[in-house]
């Protein structure tokens, strides 16, 4: 059963995946230290509309793998900097809870 | 390689299967309703391709099951002949479905898992000459066929940053039940249009197919390609 915790648990993960031989230094730092507050998307967040789109898939296989639900985490909103779901990681969490259990 | 054909009971995409089949690739393959094709390498989904949960399933099972698609071949289409002022939306929302949604679907779930198993994938979508010649009596049917090649376009350029490219072919009437309803008048004026005056043949698609999927064609994408000398 995906809850608060282990949604925000799976996200950490999935951010740390983000990281590749190109990523800076500084956004490095913030994928690997990532807590619920962690700004993500938008204003002064860490991640790029790439960077979403390629999270978004990678949670959604997660949920799969992990909890065996086949859902589609796509939302007009996600890429809205104001309104987007991918704003925190807490933010995210709820939306992925909401997802599921919708 | 692992192959992905759209509406492959019949048509253009059981021919394409049998090809690809007889290469040696494994093939799977989806329609409606079930399929008489059988082969050791093939694999066949019942799926509405315009439902999003069903097209869901699917791609990750393909995925679970073979690891990857290589090349998905959006080839699940719709025609419909009929005046504008006489089409009933109903039939407007099921071309739609198939050829707009269904493409939108298959292109996202498959370009996901191409991206997370970092294939240099390759999406090919279906258009028609009846698009580029502004067909009468096709305004839906052109209509929606001009948007897949507009959607070619775009996720092209989206997808390029994963190295997946993304191709459309336009096919001039080829004998397969899409144009069966067609008056043979009709169809003798639309070959007049052509640079080339004939019927189309399977073997002129896969012709085309097989240089979008050539590796050495990793610099071609967001082209549409139209048989028998039709072009926009």
């Amino acid at each position: 059963m995906l809850n608060e915790d282990k949604s925000i648990e799976m996200i950490i993960e999935s951010l740390k995946d983000l990281i590749d031989e190109d990523t800076e230094d500084e956004k490095k730092v913030t994928l690997l230290n990532a807590s619920s507050d962690t700004r993500l998307f938008g204003g002064d967040g860490v991640l790029d509309s790439m960077d979403v789109v390629i999270l978004l898939s990678d949670l959604e296989e997660r949920l799969d793998e992990e909890y065996d639900i086949a859902i589609s985490l796509a939302s007009d909103s996600i890429m809205s900097k104001a309104r987007s779901p991918f704003r925190t990681v807490k933010s995210l969490s709820k939306y992925v809870i909401d997802a599921v259990s919708n | 390689m692992l192959i992905l054909v759209t509406g492959s009971s019949k048509g253009i995409g059981r021919d394409l299967c049998e090809e690809f089949l007889s290469r040696g690739h494994i093939v799977v393959g989806c329609s409606r309703g079930q399929s008489d094709l059988l082969h050791d390498n093939y694999e066949h989904f019942s799926c509405d391709v315009s439902d999003e949960s069903s097209v869901i399933r699917m791609v990750r099972k393909i995925g679970k099951t073979h690891g990857g698609i290589d090349v998905l071949i959006n080839n699940a289409g719709v025609a419909s002949m009929n005046h504008i002022l006489s089409t009933p939306i109903s039939s407007v929302k099921k071309l739609l479905d198939t050829n707009i949604i269904g493409t939108t679907l298959f292109s996202r779930e498959v370009a996901k898992l191409m991206m997370r198993k970092k294939i240099q994938g390759k999406i090919i979508n279906f258009t028609t000459v009846a698009s580029a010649l502004s067909l009468e009596g096709e305004a839906i049917y052109a209509s929606s066929k001009a948007a897949v090649q507009k959607f070619t376009q775009v996720a092209a350029k989206e997808f390029a940053p994963f190295g997946i490219t993304v191709n459309c072919i336009g096919p001039n009437p080829i004998k397969t039940d899409l144009i069966k309803a067609v008056p043979s008048e009709k169809i003798e004026k639309l070959l007049d249009s052509q640079a080339i005056k004939r019927l189309g043949k399977t073997k002129d698609v896969i012709n085309v197919v097989d240089f979008f999927i050539n590796q050495s064609s990793n610099f071609i994408t967001a082209q549409t390609i139209y048989l028998g000398g039709v072009h926009d």
